[in-house]
């Protein structure tokens, strides 16, 4: 998987001028999504990762010239791009302290959800990626993006098919997953 | 109802965990884009495009902790974007004003959006205009800077250029910070000082001249050898603005 630090065309367009105080509202966005996505390993890690990225915006904001000033989307999409990354480069490190290898009952951080309930809901989720890959296409389609949070209408904009279609691709798929779950012992 | 289907939030919170143990396959092994994710989840990508991408996010828990990622910077950055758009503007008053109202002179930054974010179908259209009518403004300025003498600032297309060396050291005492003035009379800047991790050191609001020393005290709290970002932003008499990059410099030992 190759690092892509500062995403594709960048444009010359402010349609929505990013003036320097914002950045501080970048980082308080940017923890709050790393605090709700990421995984418990990552809890105690949450600032340097946002840290990180947030010098990446900055540096790549810096070579840009100020030769027309950055749209806060292109901001929050290359903070993305940072913040996978560092992501990605922490999980391949698979950054575990000597200490917390030494000491296995260590105290979690704050937050760290409870690593036998994670293991077991991991579980699970590796069980309905397989399942999601047995599924008629569409389906797989739609039910992924509603396991994924996204409510019907949301769904069917994504899909681009009526809100109907999306509704029972949803309802027939999330039967089929659950049939295939119960027929590897996870029931849900 | 689909959205009350019992369990289903289990199936969520399973389908979102993904803690990468280290019997999974080596993340790196994936190829995950995540660019193109992004696109994907703003809509922004063609039909079959976005299908493919979400086909990867079906059975890819790397892919699908992308677009989660995604979508949360998204609802952030759309959440921004209106508070900035219904956010009254406010001028502050200077020293010399009391409490006598003000009219509000008005923030105008060329091709900002006028009202919320498009409708999601015809942003890609929206946005490819937006850029041809840019790309044009931009070549009409550059026409206009090569054939007049004077050249006048055009909003977001000019930029606030230092006269300090981008990295400069600067001892604590003289830690004056310069740049080139705007030719608009009336002009009045606003200069930012952070450290590196983005806390506020210093500020000067309505400067009148392109100059401003930063407070000693502001920095006594520093080391020496401590690197700071700083940008200015101009705004003429109607209201205009024009912002500089951010530009580091350093404190002298």
């Amino acid at each position: 998987m190759a690092d892509r630090s500062s995403p594709g065309p960048a444009p010359s367009l402010s349609d929505k001028p990013y003036s320097e105080p914002d950045y501080a509202r970048l980082r308080n966005d940017l923890a709050k999504a790393v605090a709700k996505v990421c995984p418990g390993w990552l809890a105690d890690r949450r600032d340097d990762l946002v840290q990180a990225a947030l010098i990446k915006v900055m540096e790549l904001s810096r070579r840009r010239e100020g030769m027309a000033e950055l749209s806060s989307s292109y901001l929050y999409r290359v903070a993305h791009s940072a913040l996978v990354d560092e992501i990605r480069a922490r999980r391949r490190r698979h950054e575990v302290s000597l200490e917390e290898n030494e000491n296995e009952h260590a105290a979690l951080p704050a937050g760290t959800p409870d690593p036998a309930a994670t293991s077991a809901a991991a579980e699970v989720g590796r069980g309905i990626r397989e399942c999601l890959g047995t599924l008629v296409r569409d389906r797989r389609l739609a039910v992924a993006l509603y396991l994924q949070g996204h409510g019907v209408p949301d769904a069917s904009r994504l899909l681009s098919w009526p809100a109907k279609r999306t509704e029972n691709l949803i309802y027939r798929g999330l039967f089929d997953l659950r049939r295939c779950l119960t027929d590897k012992g996870l029931a849900p | 109802m689909i959205e009350n289907a019992p369990g289903i939030e289990r199936l969520r919170r399973a389908f979102a965990t993904y803690d990468a143990p280290p019997s999974d396959p080596p993340v790196e092994e994936e190829e995950i884009d995540a660019e193109r994710i992004y696109l994907a989840a703003a809509g922004e990508l063609s039909e079959d495009e976005r299908r493919a991408v979400i086909d990867q996010v079906a059975t890819s828990a790397a892919a699908a902790e992308v677009w989660r990622l995604a979508v949360e910077l998204q609802r952030a950055e759309a959440k921004a974007s209106r508070e900035i758009d219904e956010e009254p503007f406010a001028a502050e008053p200077s020293p010399s004003e009391s409490t006598a109202p003000r009219p509000p002179i008005g923030e105008v930054a060329p091709f900002r959006r006028p009202a919320p974010p498009p409708a999601f179908a015809s942003r890609r259209r929206l946005l490819a205009a937006l850029a041809a009518l840019v790309a044009a403004t931009i070549g009409f300025g550059l026409w206009t800077r090569m054939h007049a003498p004077a050249p006048e600032m055009r909003g977001a297309e000019s930029a606030l250029e230092t006269s300090i060396e981008d990295g400069a050291r600067l001892p604590r005492g003289a830690f004056r910070l310069e740049w080139k003035a705007v030719e608009e009379p009336g002009a009045r800047y606003t200069v930012r000082v952070t450290t590196e991790d983005l806390q506020p050191v210093a500020e000067g609001r309505n400067l009148e001249t392109p100059t401003y020393q930063v407070p000693e005290s502001a920095l006594s709290s520093l080391p020496a050898g401590t690197r700071l970002l700083w940008l200015v932003e101009a705004r003429t008499a109607d209201g205009r603005t024009v912002a500089s990059p951010a530009y580091a410099v350093e404190i002298a030992r």
